[in-house]
């Protein structure tokens, strides 16, 4: 549990409100969180915290830069490669779409906080 | 000849001439009947079948002269045909009419009389093979009846008709096909009528008809065949193998139906379940979006307060509580929409037309949506200086003006969203303006259609209805709704709106004046 907690969360979705409110949850539960608003952003973080153990939350479809463009960014760079990735989406097919991605696991939109929890605690890159 | 001679020729030829002719009998057809007269013109054979036909046996006329016992013969001419054959020449005749009193037989019948020699080359009597042909006939004569009877209702069908045979060549057009192609049926004979299938679908065509008529199948086709009139009209081509009554291949009958308009409605149908799925698609997803956020909200709230998380940061989780709050109200307005959505869709909307002032609506709209122009960042400046009554559907404005001012929101990128209340000589006027990414004018008739957005969904969520709604609803009122915009400029959105649905303006003004309006 402990190691786990160590690990930054950062929550990638263009809503605003999603953002935050995961933000929030996580950050009650002890979590450190960082948000970024599409792929890009997600990437410059990521790049600027290499040596910060992380979780990326990914929403699936975000303006200039999406799910699949930033996978393919990050799979590319082998200082990022190895960051796990959980997507984060109301998508009817998320989960077939985090399997072909190669992604380490998927919440479904709308979750209950709980159900976030138990993902971001024991999924592994 | 001498009677001595014919005497013998009589005592020696005939025994052993009948037993040929018994023999030749069963070697002819069953409609062949067989008898033979004497150079004295006498019967010396009537065979069975002659005997079956006319009624008379053989034991009664052999012997006898044939003229005695059929006089008629004289009278038909058909002694002549007798005595050629018996001087040495072969002569057939048909068509002529025999009658047997006796069995009440009568018809039309075929005959020929050959000359029969002895060993010697002596012609000593005359064959007569006679073919009775009423059953051939009436079968010929039926034939073409049924032929005449199948034209004529192959004529009057309604589906046009073809038939091919074992070739595989056309052999037979109805009237209804020549009068859809408007050519001759000397045109469409053979493979004339390809000429009319369009280009793109002739190979097609061809390769599908050529291997069905080697499997001797039915098949189902559709092209496109060349009208009267030039129009290129879709037709259902159906065609079947068809049989003679001996199990005889004997090539193809088909129809062609007309099925232009039903693919067309089915190209409609097709397009509008796929604007359906999209629609749900993206209506789920823009449903969930909300919800997540109320969920995680209120979750966290619960969570604080269950596992006493110490500090406990009040103001923090009011915040978290509010975004609950004002995600619940969005999920709301997009409930409301996907509703009128089915209102409209089902062509529910009537109107309930109260008086109303068109700046007091703006007002409350104002009002209503304050807390989101604050989070998006765009004020709002209304400009609403004189009341501007009319009779309108209250609610339903107020849904037209939020979901503009929405709009504005959207793509207002932060910069004041201007809102305008005029009255007008027929009506009053709302006009709504951002400062936003404007609209191109190619875009700006599509933006009112369902399903359309001039930005991608992913971007700017929403189902894309508002503008469509917000039509709907100025138009059921009479009125117009219009968009002044170029790229990177804003845009206005204008709506004009008569003052009541019925009434004259003359009447209305004057009642205004009445009322010191």
């Amino acid at each position: 549990m402990e190691k786990a907690l160590r690990r930054t969360i950062l929550i990638v979705d263009d809503d605003r409100d999603i953002r935050e409110v995961t933000a929030d949850a996580l950050e009650a539960e002890g979590y450190l969180t960082a948000t970024a608003r599409d792929g890009r952003a997600a990437l410059e973080w990521l790049r600027a915290h290499r040596d910060e153990p992380c979780l990326v939350l990914l929403d699936l479809m975000m303006p200039d830069m999406d799910a699949a463009a930033f996978r393919k960014e990050q799979l590319r760079d082998p200082t990022l490669a190895d960051v796990a990735v959980v997507i984060f989406s109301a998508d009817a097919g998320v989960a077939e779409k985090a399997k072909s991605m190669g992604a380490a696991g998927y919440v479904k939109k709308p979750v209950g906080l709980l159900d976030l929890l138990e993902v971001v605690r024991t999924v592994r890159a | 000849m001498s009677a001595e001679v014919s005497f013998r020729a009589d005592v020696l030829d005939v025994e052993r001439l009948r037993e040929r002719l018994l023999a030749f009998e069963y070697a002819l057809r069953d409609e062949d009947a067989l008898t033979a007269i004497g150079q004295d013109l006498r019967y010396l054979y009537w065979g069975r079948r002659m005997e079956a036909l006319s009624g008379l046996s053989a034991d009664r006329l052999l012997g006898h002269n044939m003229v005695d016992v059929f006089p008629s013969m004289r009278e038909s001419g058909q002694d002549a045909q007798v005595y050629a054959a018996l001087s040495g020449r072969a002569v057939s005749t048909t068509g002529r009419r025999f009658q047997f009193p006796q069995t009440g037989r009568t018809g039309l019948y075929e005959a020929r009389y050959v000359p029969w020699t002895d060993d010697h080359g002596v012609v000593v009597a005359a064959l007569v093979v006679m073919r009775d042909l009423t059953e051939e006939h009436r079968i010929r004569f039926s034939l073409q009846e049924t032929e005449a009877r199948f034209r004529n209702m192959a004529d009057h069908s309604p589906v046009m008709l073809w038939m091919s045979g074992t070739d595989g060549l056309c052999t037979f057009f109805n009237q209804t096909w020549l009068a859809f192609t408007g050519r001759s049926l000397e045109d469409e004979l053979g493979v004339g009528w390809a000429e009319g299938v369009h280009p793109e679908d002739f190979q097609r065509c061809m390769d599908h008809y050529i291997e069905a008529f080697g499997e001797r199948r039915m098949f189902e086709m559709e092209y496109r065949l060349q009208r009267a009139d030039g129009e290129w009209r879709w037709i259902l081509d159906r065609g079947t193998p068809r049989w003679t009554g001996d199990s005889e291949f004997a090539g193809y009958i088909g129809s062609c139906v007309d099925i232009t308009d039903h693919k067309r409605l089915e190209s409609d149908l097709r397009k509008a379940v796929r604007d359906r799925d999209d629609f749900l698609s993206i209506a789920s997803h823009e449903l969930r979006t909300p919800l997540t956020t109320v969920q995680l909200a209120v979750d966290t709230v619960v969570r604080a307060l269950r596992v006493g998380q110490e500090p406990l940061d009040a103001s923090r989780m009011v915040a978290t509580a509010m975004r609950a709050s004002t995600q619940a109200k969005r999920l709301a307005l997009l409930v409301e929409e996907l509703l009128d959505v089915s209102w409209l869709a089902a062509k529910h909307l009537v109107l309930e037309r109260a008086p109303a002032d068109l700046a007091g609506i703006a007002r409350d709209v104002v009002g209503r949506v304050s807390e989101e122009a604050a989070a998006v960042g765009c004020p709002i400046d209304l400009h609403a200086p004189e009341p501007t009554p009319g009779r309108w559907d209250r609610v339903r404005i107020e849904r037209v003006l939020v979901n503009l001012v929405s709009n504005a929101f959207k793509y207002g990128r932060g910069r004041p969203v201007r809102i305008e209340v005029r009255a007008a000589d027929q009506g009053a006027t709302v006009s709504v303006t951002d400062q936003g990414i404007g609209i191109a004018p190619a875009d700006q008739a599509r933006i009112f259609e369902r399903f359309e957005r001039a930005v991608s969904s992913t971007h700017y969520g929403g189902f894309g209805l508002g503008l469509w709604i917000a039509r709907e609803i100025v138009r059921a009122h009479r009125g117009e709704i219009r968009v002044f915009s170029q790229p990177g400029e804003g845009a206005t959105f204008e709506v004009t709106l008569p003052r009541t649905g019925s009434e004259p303006p003359a009447a209305f003004l004057a009642r205004n004046r009445g009322e010191g309006n």
